[in-house]
């Protein structure tokens, strides 16, 4: 990368840095920062909160595995453990794995990347940070003041008569948290039905884009259910108004009912938006479009709609009727059919690509592997029979965690290191990163893969002491969560290095399409100079067998002789791409997609 | 909405208009009201009326009938995009889910063994707040 | 907000349209969040019909009809407020919406002394002195206060509304006529109703014959 002198003499011949200063520039100031209403802005005050939830979350993981090293409860009380395990999940779900990928780089490129200035209800936004942060906030503090031993869920009657827990508080907490994920949801739907650019068809949507609004529907229509289910807690516990109430002939499977009605979705609302990162880094770093597109958008949405048919297979052993059981037992295998529709799209979309290993590459192949695994033990987990056995074992553990970490948490690193250089403008150390991210991936299979066979030899999740047999597979799992958990320090330590010391990224280092890279990196306040149009379809990446572009550096100056010809070209609706070289055909198409190609470089 | 300069006559001097005008303006809105106490006053009368099981039948279907009237006329869902249509669709289509699949597990529920009579020997105690 | 376009958006038109589908939205997860109530009471129902029927025979029915009808005619000068306001008529639209907030001020007043009735039958079912039998009468009146506890939060909420709009319409901050603001805030104000209209047959008309 000896682009950066290159990139010195551009900024000073460029006309319009002197006063378009990119976003990170409009103001310093914490106020600046905490009453900011540009959707950049709210998305990095977001990565900041969501990133202290997770070491929150993390360091209550850290304290589970540490206890599971010995079979006896040496490090925490039984009470301890419960409220350790509880802050872990309610922290983790809904403070970080729920709002992070929607929040944080959904926020800062669905208008990015659909060509709009910023979301439709910029306010609104902001606002919905403050609820997360309140809410955060509460259940935050009713974890200091003494914590929640009722699990994440919340089950009924325990939650309501007989925990002694601030249960009360942190459900208040989730409720106010819900509000910040349906503002979101609003947003962002809003955003894309109302302020695609011109050009910007439904089908030429970013996949990304597709997740983000797939997810956004999971969320407006299930999280009003949770709040709601929330307040008959509270109401129960607070006021003595007993719907659950076995005393009074109240049923807690109708609590159960209502919860997974929101928490089956909200698995995929967990899932839906890494699909989403993944398929972008895929397509770039193998310079192919993705495979079967349409297919794609109709997965994504499958999911998400028949995502709300399905809740009922976590009640399999509740006393749900049994024939409820087996129409949400097949019902639930349907939800297989559009994942599986994902995974072989993303492995034909690697089909003779000219794949590179870029770090966020690792993550997403690894994404890949780890939601396959974890969507085929879900599988299992659906089938009444095998669920009766494993069900309440760490089976289950490791199942939902190949998902949320290893499927979610590895799509967001894929995705925050795919976008950190339009995020702030610098580069990442690359060796570094592709470490970590091998880490990351052993490191999770070390942890998880051993509680598969603690789940099927009978281990129970949720308890802190164990027999001795199984101790050999927690010792592994422990080790394993000592490797992931550097592996999630590490890329902390050095994307907060690459601030300072990185190199300067350049528009497009990673010679990607769409539109978030046809900008400036960091973006100008208000995204695009010129109101950019879209003639092209979405993922225009090289023809088969074209030598790879060879990256941001050489491409300005193509993008200067080709402005000139190219703006004609734009107008006479040019279709003859085969004819010319590769090199030049693909920045011709992204030259071809602004009607000022490249900010007016060469004019 | 006539095409009568409104905005100056009635800014200026709203008292000049007559209740027939102002009548004559809402009729529509008054049309739905009357419509929708109406149909009120038809379910308070049917709900003293023995009916049975039908109740619930009749008492649900003219709210649904009062909604349609509130959605449609008040509302302007009839005049509405195709889009926010379907906004307005989705929560009653996923609410029916939530219904639907609800009912599912409690209506095929085994026989034998029965909640209420389970609960009824130990129901005498009242909650603990 | 609406009488000037705020600068991400294209032209008036898009932004109206931005405003008009998020509120649609947003009343969309309305539906889902009292949905879950008629759930659980739905459920309840079909478990303890008898129950259910004595228990409602102790609401105010009363209080409830007059509820009724307050709320409906509320819903008709917010729909009339709407078209004078888009017509730019603006003394018409300040009595309309102050007929509104009167309408829903009332219903609130009237709400409060059910309220009370209720609580001096001692109907509430947290209470060691709860009147009714059987049990399950406890989970219906646990629903009661907690569907019209919540539905009064929304009547609130839309009275705020109501008020803040007519003092800017009364100072003149911001044009009539090129306005959604009254438009969607008689969107919300018309969920609330609907959410009655389905609250009343099932809390207030069960179990009368």
């Amino acid at each position: 990368m000896s682009d950066i002198p290159l990139r010195d003499v551009r900024l000073e011949t460029d006309p319009h840095v002197g006063f378009e200063t990119s976003y990170l520039g409009e103001g310093f100031s914490l106020w600046s920062w905490l009453t900011t209403t540009d959707h950049k802005r709210i998305a990095i005050l977001y990565l900041i909160s969501t990133t202290i939830f997770f070491f929150l979350g993390g360091a209550a993981a850290v304290l589970i595995r540490l206890e599971l090293f010995t079979p006896q409860g040496d490090l925490l009380t039984a009470e301890a453990y419960n409220r350790t395990f509880t802050l872990h999940g309610v922290i983790m779900v809904w403070f970080f794995l729920v709002p992070v990928i929607p929040t944080v780089l959904g926020n800062f490129l669905l208008p990015l990347m659909i060509g709009a200035k910023d979301v439709a209800f910029p306010r609104l936004n902001l606002f919905s940070w403050y609820l997360n942060i309140i809410g955060g906030g509460l259940a935050v503090a009713a974890m200091l003041a003494g914590g929640v031993d009722t699990g994440w869920t919340f089950y009924t009657p325990y939650s309501t008569i007989y925990s002694n827990g601030h249960v009360s508080l942190t459900a208040i907490g989730v409720f106010v948290a819900g509000f910040s994920t349906i503002a979101t949801g609003i947003n962002m739907i809003v955003t894309v039905h109302t302020l695609r650019t011109n050009g910007m068809r439904w089908f030429r949507l970013p996949l990304f884009v597709w997740a983000i609004y797939a997810t956004s529907l999971i969320m407006l229509l299930s999280t009003p259910v949770l709040a709601m289910v929330l307040v008959l807690i509270i109401a129960e516990r607070l006021f003595g108004l007993g719907v659950f109430n076995p005393d009074l002939g109240g049923d807690p499977i109708l609590f159960q009912h209502l919860f997974w009605f929101y928490s089956h979705p909200a698995v995929y609302i967990m899932i839906l938006p890494g699909m989403g990162v993944v398929t972008e880094v895929i397509t770039c770093f193998a310079r192919r479009r993705v495979f079967g597109y349409q297919f794609m958008v109709y997965a994504l949405l499958g999911i998400a709609v028949i995502g709300f048919f399905v809740w009922g297979h976590h009640m399999f052993t509740s006393g749900q009727s049994m024939y409820a059981s087996l129409a949400f037992s097949m019902l639930s295998f349907l939800v297989a059919v559009p994942s599986a529709i994902k995974v072989f799209n993303w492995t034909a979309t690697l089909y003779r690509g000219q794949i590179t290993w870029e770090a966020s590459m690792i993550y997403a192949l690894g994404f890949v592997g780890l939601f396959t695994m974890g969507g085929l033990t879900g599988l299992f987990l659906a089938s009444v029979p095998v669920d009766i056995h494993v069900h309440d074992t760490y089976f289950v553990v490791a199942h939902f965690h190949y998902i949320m970490v290893g499927g979610m948490v590895s799509a967001f690193f894929a995705g925050l290191h795919f976008w950190w250089p339009k995020i702030t403008g610098r580069l990442y150390p690359e060796f570094v990163a592709q470490i970590a991210a091998g880490m990351m991936f052993a490191g999770f299979n070390l942890t998880f893969f051993p509680q598969f066979i603690l789940g099927n030899l009978g281990m129970p999740r949720r308890y802190y002491a164990y027999p001795p047999e199984f101790q050999v597979w927690h010792v592994l799992s422990s080790a394993g969560a000592v490797i992931l958990a550097f592996a999630y320090l590490l890329p902390m330590a050095y994307l907060l290095w690459s601030l300072i010391w990185g190199k300067r990224a350049g528009d497009n280092p990673w010679d990607a399409s769409g539109l978030e890279w046809q900008t400036r990196s960091p973006p100008p306040k208000h995204n695009f100079v010129e109101a950019p149009f879209v003639s092209e379809d979405v993922y225009d990446y090289h023809p088969e067998n074209a030598p790879r572009g060879s990256g941001a550096d050489d491409r300005r100056y193509d993008d200067r002789d080709i402005a000139g010809e190219k703006a004609d070209a734009a107008e006479s609706g040019r279709r003859h791409r085969a004819a010319e070289t590769p090199p030049a055909t693909a920045q011709a198409r992204r030259a071809s997609k602004t009607r000022e190609p490249s900010d007016g470089e060469g004019r | 909405m006539s095409a009568r300069p409104h905005k100056a006559a009635s800014a200026a001097e709203p008292r000049e208009k007559t209740l027939r005008a102002w009548l004559r303006e809402f009729r529509a809105e008054l049309i739905v009201w009357l419509a929708l106490m109406l149909l009120a006053a038809a379910t308070f009368v049917l709900a003293y009326l023995p009916l049975g099981p039908f109740h619930p039948l009749t008492s649900m279907g003219i709210a649904v009938a009062k909604a349609l009237v509130v959605a449609l006329f008040f509302m302007h869902l009839k005049r509405e995009s195709a889009t926010i249509r379907l906004a307005a669709a989705a929560g009653l289509v996923f609410l029916g889910v939530l219904f639907t699949l609800t009912l599912a597990d409690y209506l095929s529920r085994p026989p034998g063994v029965e909640l209420d009579a389970v609960r009824a020997t130990r129901a005498q105690t009242p909650q603990q707040p | 907000m609406s009488s000037t376009v705020a600068g991400h958006f294209h032209d008036h038109r898009q932004q109206s349209r931005a405003n008009t589908l998020g509120l649609w939205i947003f009343l969309a997860t309305e539906v889902l969040f009292f949905g879950a109530l008629f759930a659980a009471y739905l459920i309840y129902r079909v478990l303890y019909p008898q129950a259910f029927e004595t228990a409602a025979r102790e609401t105010e029915i009363a209080i409830g009809t007059l509820n009724t009808a307050l709320l409906l005619t509320s819903s008709a000068s917010v729909a009339m407020a709407v078209k004078t306001a888009r017509l730019g008529q603006r003394r018409a639209t300040m009595v309309l919406l102050g007929v509104t907030l009167a309408l829903g001020l009332g219903f609130l007043a009237a709400k409060g002394f059910e309220y009370h009735s209720d609580l001096t039958k001692h109907l509430w079912p947290g209470s060691a002195d709860f009147p009714l039998d059987p049990p399950q009468t406890r989970i219906f009146w646990a629903l009661y206060w907690i569907m019209t506890g919540i539905h009064a939060v929304h009547v609130t909420a839309g009275l705020g509304l109501w008020a803040v709009i007519l003092t800017m319409i009364a100072r003149r901050s911001f044009p009539l006529e090129s306005s959604d603001k009254v438009e969607i805030a008689g969107l919300y104000w018309h969920l609330v109703d609907l959410v009655w209209i389905f609250l009343w047959p099932i809390l207030y008309l069960v179990g009368r014959s």
